[in-house]
């Protein structure tokens, strides 16, 4: 500034001062001014089991590991297929071949570059029957992998898949080839992910520490020092957690919970996100025992239940009445204005019992849970319900060890539970409609459904895909499908009120936290 | 017979004892529906009955039960107690890192029973009839009434509103930071301390109004006993008998009220371990833990037994 009047100099500096407050004060990737560091002590229901996630079948697992890896792609808050590993993919015309790029110079926690072979090495891991995963089966019609080169990798499918990549971001995750290989392939408790945060200490039954990763491939992230998992399996123990600040984000599913959440939030020490989850409640039927082998009483009873009064007492309000796909998964599912059952019909219930053979009713057992608590309840409500058309329903208070067993070898009548819409329709519905399928506990059998779930899979235009899947929810709900579908619940997710950047991400919902910091 | 003599022969009963106590433990939990690979993969994974076989063969869950039985059981005579199916780590680690935090919380609890018990008791049973008698007896009653869960959930929500500084959720060993460990232990001690110590009042009184009516302490009061040396010295010492008993009976009680508190208090603990074992069905978990906590209660009972003469030197074993 030498040379300049002295008015021009402190118009030149103030000029640089708003400058620089200008460009601090520009939101960055999630709108706020993110502040790096501090601890997020996060309250678990309960401690993770393995931080292998070709192996995970636990809830508890499943966010820990959130944090620790990447896949090739993932979704983003709108269930949308976003760049993760890979920056970019091509998929051939048939839909049979695709080719992903990856990101060049992203390291893995201890230093090492991840190469395709890394990636190839993970997805044959999770194929192999060695590792036992059960997520094995949705990648059958892998035939070959191939990596042209450090950065390429090709996936060859021996049949269109529509579901392919949803199915990638929800199963595959990348560890360093040679780690697996060192540990034989045992990575219950140790891991070498790309994710934004390493292992640090793991309590057993007590906590697991986090710390940040400086390598993490995404610039400016992620935010925390450190993020703690304690272990707080008691929904009150959690609300008090956060009213005393000693943890600072807590996920609550059981709606009972809600209002005393609210009250944290009321006395300003808390906020919350509220989400409509992508699971749903339904009332299931064993199609091979009687009446439920009959679709009209299938109907019928779909006709006589009121979901509105279940969402209400059994959902505590919390949450809106859906069919087979919640309106969480809004591009797919249809409005429930298109199925007639949804308005209940004491009228049309009786007579289509009447048309089955059961103008007088029939007894049956509801097999339910106190694991399942909402569903329980549903089933009270349903049990209420039916009484009117002179059907006995018997609730079967089941433990969830013993209801798991009768649901494995379909020893019900019916059972309330819930099911998983997963990030996409297949997912949602091949295995539990499609005649055969591994969890089709109703043993339902329909050809014309079998053919349009098989059309729907091997379809790769998002239009014709939406077109089947828009016959196949009207066909199971008008029809007498297996399942009567009630509601979607709400989830709360509770944070400290300085915590900002969180976004919620359906099935991934800790990844999430990846863009979040405390103001 | 002398004490050695008697020791022998009450640990050789044990063996019978804990040989029956291992096949109840490893049946109950053999014979409920369900196992591990059935809850592990719930109701929404996706698996071939081949991946179904060849998980069960991974647990070992498709041999015999007398063979899973037998090869268990071989196994905790050489002092092994397998890996938890669940988490794959050895039980012995898991149990022994649960036990500190039950026994810390037991021990904490009869303490605080003991403390409460005895003064209240022994007031009670001097005031016998009166309206302090009366009052204790009225709370001795409420405590044994009030239900474990529901106090400790009041007492976490009570504390987190008016008493922040004693809520904490983060176990803290006690050699690591006494202080901080304790601040940890002494909602839920004093939770499950409760209704032990309105047992153990209710006893207390009850001995002490049998012995205060006994000669020798009319004789130690003519010989111009202060009265107080009276109460704790002759009177009380020969009432712990009784008292004694009860607590060591109780071992079994508090070991499963530990349950109850170590879920609510989240605290990592024998209780919540099973419980949490018996949902997953992780056999070699539970089965250790139902027989190693059996073990202990017939060990501490042997003790609570070889304190009688050390209270009262004319007893001898016979």
């Amino acid at each position: 500034m030498t040379g300049l009047s002295w008015g021009r100099r402190r118009l030149a500096l103030a000029l640089i001062v708003l400058g620089s407050l200008l460009i601090c004060a520009v939101p960055g990737q999630t709108g706020h001014a993110a502040k790096a560091g501090g601890t997020l002590t996060i309250g678990a229901t309960s401690d993770a089991l393995t931080l292998d996630p070709t192996v995970t079948t636990d809830e508890a697992s499943g966010p820990v590991e959130n944090l620790l890896f990447n896949s090739l792609v993932k979704l983003n808050d709108k269930v949308q297929i976003v760049p993760d590993l890979a920056s970019s993919w091509t998929i051939s015309p048939a839909g049979t071949t695709y080719t992903f790029h990856l990101r060049s110079g992203v390291k893995f926690h201890d230093g090492t570059i991840m190469t395709a072979g890394d990636v190839a090495a993970s997805l044959a891991r999770l194929r192999d029957p060695a590792t036992k995963s059960p997520w094995a089966s949705f990648f059958t019609d892998v035939s070959a992998v191939s990596t042209p080169n450090s950065t390429t990798i090709v996936i060859k499918l021996s049949q269109p898949y529509g579901p392919f990549l949803a199915v990638l971001a929800s199963f595959l995750s990348v560890s360093s080839a040679n780690f697996v290989t060192t540990h034989k392939g045992n990575l219950t408790r140790v891991e070498d992910g790309t994710g934004p945060y390493k292992l640090k200490s793991w309590v057993p039954n007590t906590s697991i520490t986090l710390v940040k990763n400086p390598n993490y491939f995404v610039a400016g992230q992620p935010h925390f020092d450190t993020v703690v998992f304690q272990v707080i399996p008691s929904d009150a123990s959690r609300v008090a957690a956060l009213r005393t600040g000693q943890i600072q984000f807590a996920a609550f599913i059981d709606p009972i919970y809600f209002p005393q959440v609210k009250q944290v939030q009321s006395a300003g020490q808390a906020k919350i996100v509220h989400v409509l989850d992508i699971n749903y409640h339904m009332f299931g039927f064993n199609t091979k025992r009687k009446p439920f082998d009959n679709p009209l009483v299938r109907l019928a009873l779909s006709y006589a239940i009121n979901r509105g009064q279940i969402l209400k007492a059994a959902g505590q309000d919390q949450g809106v009445v859906s069919g087979l796909l919640t309106p969480a998964l809004a591009s797919w599912a249809l409005p429930v204005s298109k199925y007639a059952p949804y308005t209940t019909n004491l009228a049309k219930a009786k007579q289509l019992l009447a048309q089955a053979g059961y103008p007088h009713g029939f007894s049956f057992s509801i097999m339910a849970s106190h694991f399942l608590p909402s569903d329980y309840t549903a089933a009270e409500i349903i049990q209420q319900q039916l009484a009117p058309l002179g059907i006995k329903a018997t609730i079967a208070t089941t433990e969830w060890g013993v209801y798991v067993h009768d649901w494995v070898v379909r020893n019900f009548d019916s059972f309330t539970g819930e099911n998983g819409d997963w990030t996409d329709p297949d997912l949602a519905m091949y295995a539990a409609l499609h005649t055969g399928g591994s969890t089709n506990a109703f043993q339902f059998s329909d050809p014309t459904i079998d053919k349009l779930l098989d059309q729907a899979r091997a379809a790769t235009s998002v239009a014709t895909r939406k077109a089947l899947y828009d016959q196949i929810q009207l066909r199971l709900v008008n029809d007498g499908g297996p399942m009567i579908y009630t509601y979607a619940s709400y989830w709360d997710y509770a944070m400290s009120p300085n915590l900002v950047g969180f976004t919620y991400i359906p099935r991934a919902s800790y990844q999430g936290l990846i863009g979040a910091s405390f103001q | 017979m002398g004490m050695r003599t008697y020791i022998i022969s009450r640990l050789l009963l044990t063996f019978p004892t804990l040989f029956g106590i291992s096949v109840v433990a490893f049946l109950t939990i053999h014979l409920i529906p369900g196992n591990i690979v059935e809850v592990m993969l719930g109701t929404r994974s996706d698996v071939t009955p081949q991946q179904i076989a060849q998980l069960n063969s991974v647990y070992g869950i498709d041999k015999p039960l007398w063979q899973q039985y037998a090869t268990w059981a071989g196994n905790v005579l050489h002092g092994d107690l397998g890996f938890s199916l669940r988490t794959g780590l050895p039980v012995t680690t898991l149990l022994g890192s649960a036990l500190q935090v039950t026994g810390e919380l037991t021990l904490l609890a009869i303490i605080l029973a003991l403390l409460i018990a005895l003064p209240l008791g022994t007031y009670s049973a001097v005031r016998g009839g009166g309206l302090g008698d009366s009052v204790g007896r009225l709370v001795s009653l409420l405590a044994l009434s009030i239900p474990t869960f529901w106090l400790g959930t009041l007492l976490i929500l009570f504390v987190s509103l008016y008493i922040p500084w004693l809520s904490s959720f983060t176990f803290v060993p006690f050699f690591d930071n006494p202080i901080k460990n304790l601040q940890i232990m002494i909602l839920p001690a004093a939770t499950l301390a409760l209704g032990l110590a309105a047992i153990l009042m209710r006893m207390t009184r009850a001995a002490m109004l049998d012995v205060l009516g006994k000669d020798y302490l009319r004789t130690a009061r003519a010989k111009g006993l202060r009265s107080s040396r009276v109460l704790m010295k002759h009177a009380l010492r020969n009432a712990m008998l009784p008292v004694l008993t009860i607590i060591g009976l109780q071992v079994g009680y508090l070991v499963g009220g530990a349950v109850v508190v170590e879920n609510v208090f989240t605290l990592p603990g024998v209780g919540r371990l099973v419980v949490q074992g018996i949902e997953q069905r992780d056999y070699p978990l539970v089965q250790s833990i139902v027989f190693v906590v059996a073990a202990l209660v017939i060990l501490i009972n042997l003790l609570v037994d070889l304190c009688y003469a050390w209270i009262d030197p004319r007893i001898r074993y016979s």
